[in-house]
């Protein structure tokens, strides 16, 4: 880790970044020969895990310049046409050499590019121009240096200069930077910005591109970790095999989020039911929920009412109606003899009471897993000081016991262990919601309830008083190997599982 | 910088009067745009002719064309000072037109860059598009929502109100 | 026995301010021809103003008060205002009459040279936020005035006029350059006004 940001830090884009550069020209894209593998692949994969590399700005860079070299050679247009080309696909290589097979002009016209396109031919220069006016600034001094792209669309230097400026700085626009000129698409490619461009806003313009590069990209992803500068490759994933795989990758950085939505680990639970969940927890519709379990609206004007006595006589404070709680029908028909309702068989009263008690079990069986799933989040909002305690204690037991910091590592690997299984047992109570009851939920269940156990128990020998803790070392690790195994079985069932079709959901997975 | 700020002002305020004397020449139909004091040059004011069969048809409406230091770099604002029913004026007159957005700053996301403000634009054009948005609404992002409703579910209403409108700002 | 004569001399000052201030305001707020007042055609209700308030001379006016009201009612102008505040004295009875009779009458001495002038349409200027273009640009005059473009309007509403107004070129003189805009301003409105004008006449022929 160290060594990687090291590199990365020397590392200049705006010096380094060269388009006369040939070394990468020969090479394939896609081939991993001369890029740097900050996280080596594990040679024999779980179920649960994904391929996944971890790539530095530089590793971006020289993939880039790889594919355009690679299109360059192919179609025989300049590496400038070739980028803007890939720009307007997208950085998608066979969408492109498709489409400009059939129609080349067509693609060069739509993309923004001369169809003249010569590199040696077109020569971009800042030259003065007699009789000249600017048609932005209105400016006519004779020896004005002006600028025009092959559209001949000619502005002054100056002008041209502060609307790419305009463009790249406060509008964040790399894609597509169109001549200044009316209704003209011809896009201001890289030879053009870097000859008019101040240099910090050249820079800025092969930040944004390298940024497009990965975002247009569906293998690549920036690690969403704050400050954090690598993106993550992973190969074997596509949006279509979401609903069987939860990719998780882990960046150089140490941060470990899911390649497929960009959220932060959420294994076993796949997208899409993250998304319903949390947006379900975040809804006022479980207040509603809460309310219509425990109220009854007044049938005549509609006000909320709580019941908050024992009698089935109400009295609707508001419009003064009287009805019966039990069937919601009019007190009056009750006559005055008989004060429990026995109006089981009406009609009206038995939907009230049926639409009542599905409210109030699926309100009970949301809280069930909802109260879990907070409670593990809780807990892992505590991982923080947890850990800080833990190295506390580190540093107590280096004292006390004479042990040597490698020896108390254990402790370390052991708070790490509990902060994942935490994290994983709150994505597995939001899976299980969304899970129809069957065999193999009964299953998936148990593997749950064995991880909570270890988990449990784990974290209570985490919080023993130090004297004893340091006599507990190996019960410690043997329990962080249990914990660990017991997630790492509980993942591998899961992952099976939705890649076997194996798991039913109440909801419609679309 | 301030000098820099100086020559940005400068180039504003030549644009502008070659922007003038332009529309002073060869005024397009239906078009009157000059500043309302030749002392500030960055605030014009503008009359539009109501787009002919449509019910502004006949009308003429005043509007204030507010401009920023550095234009043409940025587009102007419009505002128009008369009763203007339209989806895509706000009630307080405030235009809001493709054109008149700098293509980095669109709240609708909607817009194809290349409707947008670039320093090629002029006031004449603006106008000229104001006039095809009165002719036509863009429903998708509209400025005043009841007018966006009436124009959608009651055109009868909508022409009835925009007619009254035009005959008020004419003094009738 | 000292607070008791605190208060008189007090009272005895509230007295003789008020006496002096109403020596000084009214000679100078008397018209001399207040009794113009009577002379004007009135409507019932501003005769009931009148007698409500109990008094036939004008009050003080100031800026203040005629600038709330044209805040309410822009199209009305200031001498309208003012004739009505004086009146009234007030803004709030002022303002209530505005809204129930949609206008203020025109001041006597203040008629316009052209008496058959249509007024601008009351309930439409009191509802608006701004004046019309006409009484914004002070064309009342121009209305029915036969300048210029009357005869190309007149004939064939439309082109004839814009090439009018090509004929104005761009000129060196800033004077003459806001004139060049103005006329080409006015030419429009009142164009569209006299368009609007006829179009009227036509559909009250055929109804």
């Amino acid at each position: 880790m160290s060594d990687a940001s090291d590199d990365f830090d020397d590392y200049d884009q705006g010096s380094e970044f060269d388009f006369e550069d040939e070394s990468f020209g020969g090479s394939d894209y896609g081939d991993n020969e001369g890029f740097e593998e900050v996280k080596p692949e594990s040679t024999k994969l779980k179920a649960y895990e994904v391929a996944h590399q971890v790539l530095s700005t530089a590793d971006i860079q020289q993939r880039q310049d790889s594919q355009i070299s690679q299109v360059a050679s192919i179609l025989g247009l300049s590496r400038e046409s070739v980028t803007v080309l890939l720009l307007y696909f997208k950085w998608n290589n066979d969408r492109l050499l498709e489409q400009y097979t059939e129609d080349p002009e067509g693609i060069l016209n739509k993309a923004g590019i001369s169809a003249d396109d010569d590199s040696k031919k077109r020569e971009y220069k800042i030259k003065p121009v007699d009789g000249f006016m600017c048609d932005i600034c209105c400016e006519d001094r004779p020896g004005l240096m002006t600028f025009a792209l092959e559209c001949d669309h000619r502005f002054c230097y100056d002008c041209y200069k502060q609307y790419i400026t305009q463009k790249i700085m406060d509008e964040g626009e790399s894609r597509n930077i169109q001549c200044p000129g009316d209704s003209c698409s011809l896009v201001v490619n890289n030879e053009g910005i870097r000859l008019i461009a101040e240099d910090r806003v050249y820079r800025r313009y092969l930040t944004l591109l390298n940024r497009t590069f990965v975002q247009d990209n569906e293998h690549l992803r920036w690690c969403p970790a704050p400050n954090c500068e690598y993106a993550i490759k992973c190969d074997d994933v596509s949006t279509k095999d979401l609903k069987t795989v939860v990719p998780t990758v882990q960046c150089a950085c140490g941060y470990r989020f899911c390649f497929g939505c960009g959220l932060a680990d959420h294994q076993p639970c796949i997208c899409v039911l993250v998304k319903k969940w949390i947006k379900k927890c975040e809804d006022d519709s479980e207040t509603a929920n809460w309310i219509s379990a425990n109220t009854k609206e007044c049938p005549k004007c509609m006000a909320t009412i709580e019941k908050n006595g024992g009698c089935n006589h109400m009295t609707c404070r508001k419009c003064k109606y009287e009805f019966c709680w039990i069937c919601i029908g009019s007190w009056a028909e009750h006559g005055t003899s008989w004060y429990n309702c026995s109006r089981y068989d009406e009609k009206s009263g038995v939907e009230a009471r049926d639409n009542q008690a599905k409210s109030r079990a699926s309100l009970e069986r949301y809280l069930h897993y909802y109260n879990r799933y907070a409670n593990h989040e809780q807990s892992a909002k505590l991982d923080k000081d947890l850990y800080l305690r833990t190295e506390k204690k580190m540093t107590q037991l280096q004292s006390t016991s004479g042990m040597s910091w490698i020896e108390v590592q254990y402790l370390a690997q052991a708070s790490a262990v509990l902060q994942q299984c935490r994290q994983t047992l709150k994505w597995t109570y939001a899976f299980a919601f969304y899970l129809e009851q069957n065999n193999q939920t009964h299953l998936f269940e148990d593997n749950q309830k064995d991880l909570e156990m270890a988990v449990e128990q784990l974290s209570e020998l985490f919080e023993k008083p130090i004297q004893e803790l340091a006599g507990l070392k190996v019960t410690v690790m043997d329990k962080t190997a249990y914990v660990n195994n017991r997630r790492q079985i509980l993942l591998e069932d899961t992952a099976k599982g939705l890649r076997d079709g194996r798991w039913w959901y109440q909801v419609e997975i679309k | 910088m301030y000098k820099s700020q100086n020559s940005r002002t400068n180039t504003a305020v030549r644009r502008l009067m070659t922007e003038y004397k332009q529309l002073i020449n060869e005024a397009p139909d239906g078009i009157s745009a000059g500043p309302i004091d030749e002392d500030n040059f960055f605030e014009w004011e503008c009359l539009i002719q109501g787009p002919e069969d449509t019910p502004f048809e006949g009308g003429v409406f005043p509007a204030t064309l507010t401009f920023p230091k550095d234009y043409p770099l940025s587009p102007p604002t419009m505002k128009f000072t008369c009763d203007m029913f339209h989806p895509n004026v706000y009630k307080d007159g405030t235009v809001c037109i493709s054109i008149l957005h700098a293509p980095g700053d669109d709240p609708n996301m909607y817009e194809s860059a290349s409707e947008r403000w670039s320093p090629i634009q002029s006031v004449e054009k603006i106008l000229i598009s104001v006039m095809s948005m009165l002719a036509e609404p863009n429903d998708e992002s509209g400025a005043n929502i009841d007018a966006c409703k009436v124009w959608r579910n009651d055109r009868a209403e909508y022409n009835r109100i925009v007619k009254a409108n035009v005959r008020k700002t004419l003094g009738l | 026995m000292a607070s008791d004569s605190t208060t008189t001399t007090f009272i005895a000052c509230i007295v003789i301010g008020f006496l002096l201030i109403r020596w000084f305001v009214i000679p100078s707020a008397s018209p001399p021809s207040s009794s113009s007042t009577t002379g004007t055609p009135t409507s019932s209700s501003q005769t009931a103003t009148e007698v409500n308030a109990g008094y036939r001379r004008r009050r003080p006016v100031t800026q203040a008060m005629i600038e709330v009201v044209q805040s309410i009612a822009p199209a009305l102008t200031v001498e309208q205002i003012r004739y009505d505040l004086e009146r009234t004295g007030s803004v709030e009875l002022t303002i209530d009459r505005i809204l129930a009779e949609g206008g203020l009458p025109l001041p006597p001495n203040a008629q316009p040279a052209a008496p058959q002038q249509p007024q601008p349409s009351p309930s439409a200027a009191a509802k608006g936020l701004y004046p019309d273009l006409i009484t914004r640009y002070q064309l009342q005059t121009k209305l029915h005035a036969d300048i210029d473009l009357g005869q190309h309007a007149g004939i064939i509403p439309g082109n004839t006029s814009t090439v009018a107004m090509k004929k104005a070129k761009w000129s060196q003189s800033k004077e003459e350059r806001q004139e060049i805009l103005r006329q080409q301003r006015e030419n429009m409105i009142l164009r569209a006004r006299r368009k609007l004008e006829e179009d009227d006449k036509k559909i009250n022929i055929t109804e």
